[in-house]
């Protein structure tokens, strides 16, 4: 077998990485666990490439510049004088001067022509993280037979941002939502989404649903909650090397196994069923092995990756599940289609799995946001 | 490779009755000279109604004209349709000592079983609580939503069998429009105003739901089913057609139910009401489905050759404590499309597979990818019992459809402010 086709997948090739070691509560608020990157930039009409480069050496924070050349096509020069500002905070307000955009994926952030304008909507920017409100809707119902009362929602939609390398995961749940109208009536809300505590989610939106029993109001003064979101604390490293011969073998994983149940090649993928065994491993884990969930990728240093694996399927039996994965190296110069058994590369599966979380209190506060009418 | 055994029924227009001589002079006469005749000798055909369908059928076995053969597949669809359409009668007169008898006594005049949603559901319809119902040639499915009301149960028409539910109907009677086995109602309606909190911009919609139930004897092709609406006045007697969509999809939510969702460009005027909405639905029931088999599933792949086109069943693969099941649709068939949506439903068009004990084995669709020429489709077996191999497939295929048309018309509609 050549050289050549000697490939190694490092999915998420990190080193198991402890994030925090002190002995902290279960949940507690996220300025006590994580600070933001404080920045201090003093600049008098630069160009906006200097300007951007500056915030990196500042905050050792990098972007993704798509296409690189976009900041050297904006001629607006900035000016911006800040002194310990949340990395968040500077990173926008630099934005805005130079006429891009941010987009976040992740733990990644980009700047772009377009981007994601809803970033431009509510933002409260709290240390290292920013909570953006982008849509209000307004639902109303009536359901035919009924006494032709109509009911209605306002629906709030947000998301949270996180500065990139961040620990924190996603949002478990939405808890403590208090919201008064305009008219200074208290509104409890009708729902909120996550509802339920799942640690092992990455999600990153939420929604509060409120009642709007009266039709006067215009808008709602304030809203405020808590988001519970996952923090990782650890992550430690799946082995299985020379995966297409361990077709029946079982990997402990801490006090988890994964047993290798079959393992088929398509084209340059593999198709890979793992039935995993839960043990003593913590849910949190157990829900991060979901259907089409990204790669985890705590530090955002997606340019470490060797390869790609998505979970395509997930079934539950009892305390276990069965995993369907397809891995894609990225072996360069391996032919397309291999001829037959004898020429399939060896690969070694390598997949950074959390092992353990901890959960933050992240407070929101939202003020004057319209009623659609 | 091992060749099916086909079975060819008549499921919805097979009655067993003797063949009337008025039917076979009826059918001699489609071979007259005059077109007129002809033409006569058919609609004749189609109003012996389905005691001539014997004589059609063995017509049909041995007759090589061509023209005669057309207009007697013609008589056949058309006598299935309109048999098919016509409700099934009600007539109860007595009192039932629980809400459960009275709908087995219901579900068994259009052969269903019932069953209970849950133990919470079983509480609610064994409840010693006395029904009575009083029906005389009532429509089956006015029978049944009048049986709601007196009840206080709740129903849900799955395929294969009337679910009683746990959650107590509304208490609300939704303008509904019966039309013999087939019914239309509104269900509700909804106003949307979205503001996106970047631009300011603000968006408006308006949607109305509508519904349609089947008798169980009904049964439309996968995605055939459609809302025309001709006509849509608002409070003031004004046509709306303009601001509404006029061709609406609907989808089939379980056995016997169907919805769609009526949009209207916009609701910046939106009507405070809609005093009329009156159209047709459309769509194709199935009249003829034939039963395919593979008897031996260990042996692949094989190739259904069915009247509804050609199946492939290509592969059975053991992945883990689960089965994964090839099939292929050519694009021949003129099911092509039918089939392949058909499967994606809860149903999967009548698919079942039976392991080696004669259980039948969980079936769910976990690919489906679609080639010009072909579809390709994949399914998951599963089983409680982890012994569990497929061993036999039974498929019931549509293989004729025909189109119906059935005008509806609901009345004084309030639209939410």
């Amino acid at each position: 077998m050549s050289v050549r086709y000697l490939a190694a997948i490092v999915v998420l090739g990190l080193l198991a990485t402890p994030i925090a070691t002190a002995d902290v509560p279960t949940t507690q608020p996220i300025s006590q666990v994580v600070k933001p990157t404080l920045v201090t930039l003093d600049l008098d009409k630069v160009a906006a490439k200097d300007a951007f480069a500056e915030l990196q050496k500042r905050s050792k924070i990098k972007v993704n510049i798509v296409p690189p050349d976009l900041l050297a096509r904006s001629d607006t020069p900035i000016t911006l004088k800040v002194k310990n500002r949340p990395w968040l905070e500077v990173m926008l307000e630099l934005c805005d001067q130079a006429g891009v955009y941010p987009s976040n994926y992740g733990n990644n952030w980009n700047i772009t022509q377009q981007g994601d304008r809803r970033l431009k909507a509510r933002r409260v920017i709290d240390g290292p993280t920013m909570i953006v409100c982008h849509n209000a809707t307004t639902d109303s119902e009536i359901r035919f037979g009924d006494a032709a009362k109509t009911v209605r929602t306002l629906t709030l939609q947000s998301m949270l941002f996180t500065e990139p390398g961040s620990p924190v995961s996603g949002i478990s749940t939405v808890t403590d939502v208090v919201a008064t109208d305009d008219l200074g009536r208290e509104l409890k809300p009708v729902s909120t989404e996550p509802a339920i505590f799942s640690a092992g989610y990455e999600r990153r939106d939420f929604t509060i649903a409120l009642p709007l029993p009266d039709a006067d109001a215009t808008s709602i003064k304030r809203v405020s909650g808590k988001l519970l979101a996952a923090m990782l604390a650890e992550s430690a490293e799946l082995k299985i090397p020379d995966l297409l011969r361990k077709q029946g073998d079982t990997i402990t994983f801490r006090s988890a196994t994964f047993t290798v149940s079959e393992v088929r090649s398509v084209g340059n993928w593999y198709q890979v069923e793992l039935e995993v065994s839960r043990g003593d491993l913590p849910l949190e884990t157990f829900q991060r092995l979901r259907t089409n969930m990204p790669p985890f990728d705590p530090r955002a240093e997606n340019e470490k990756q060797a390869g790609i694996i998505r979970v395509n399927q997930v079934q539950t039996r009892g305390e276990d599940q069965v995993l369907t994965l397809t891995v894609r190296p990225q072996n360069i110069g391996a032919p397309a289609q291999p001829k037959d058994e004898a020429d399939k590369p060896v690969i070694d599966l390598a997949w950074t799995l959390p092992v353990s979380y901890r959960h933050v209190e992240i407070p929101f506060e939202l003020t004057d946001l319209p009623i659609p009418r | 490779m091992k060749w099916p055994l086909f079975i060819f029924a008549l499921t919805t227009l097979a009655v067993a009755q003797t063949a009337q001589p008025e039917a076979e002079q009826f059918i001699r006469d489609l071979t007259a000279t005059d077109w007129a005749k002809r033409q006569q000798a058919e609609d004749s055909l189609v109003g012996a109604g389905a005691p001539a369908i014997d004589a059609i059928n063995a017509a049909l076995a041995t007759s090589t004209d061509f023209e005669q053969r057309d207009r007697l597949q013609s008589a056949l669809a058309r006598i299935g349709r309109e048999q098919l359409l016509i409700a099934t009668p009600v007539t109860i007169n007595r009192r039932f000592e629980r809400p459960l008898d009275a709908y087995t006594a219901l579900a068994r005049l259009v052969d269903l079983p019932t069953k209970c949603e849950n133990p919470d559901a079983e509480a609610r319809a064994t409840a010693a609580v006395p029904v009575d119902l009083d029906f005389t040639d009532k429509p089956w499915l006015e029978a049944l939503t009048e049986t709601v009301a007196r009840t206080n149960v709740n129903i849900r028409l799955d395929d294969g069998k009337l679910t009683l539910l746990r959650v107590p109907p509304a208490a609300i009677r939704r303008p509904t429009h019966f039309a013999g086995a087939i019914s239309i109602s509104a269900d509700n309606a909804r106003r949307r105003q979205a503001t996106d909190l970047a631009s300011g911009n603000t968006t408006s919609s308006l949607q109305v739901r509508l519904a349609a139930m089947c008798e169980p004897k009904i049964k439309f092709r996968a995605e055939s089913m459609r809302l025309m609406v001709s006509k849509l006045l608002d409070q003031n007697g004004e046509s709306i057609l303009g601001d509404a969509q006029r061709v609406v999809p609907m989808q089939r939510e379980s056995g016997g139910r169907y919805t769609c969702t009526l949009n209207f460009n916009t609701a910046k005027n939106a009507p405070t009401a809609i005093s009329l909405i009156e159209g047709d639905l459309v769509g194709e029931i199935i009249t003829r489905t034939i039963e395919a088999r593979v008897e031996d599933l260990t042996v692949l792949p094989q190739t259904l050759e069915t009247p509804a086109g050609t199946i492939e069943i290509s592969s059975l693969v053991r992945t883990g404590k689960n089965w994964s099941l090839a099939v292929q649709i050519s694009r021949e068939t003129n099911f092509h499309q039918s089939l392949a949506n058909g499967l994606a439903t809860d149903t999967r068009d009548g698919l079942r597979i039976v392991d080696q004990f004669g259980e039948p084995m969980r079936v769910n669709l976990t690919a489906q990818s679609m080639a010009q020429a072909t579809v390709d489709v994949t399914f998951t077996l599963s089983s409680t019992n982890s012994d569990a191999q497929p061993a036999k497939l039974l498929w019931n295929i549509a293989s004729q459809s025909r189109d119906i048309r059935i005008p509806f018309v609901l009345r004084d509609l309030p639209m939410p402010n």
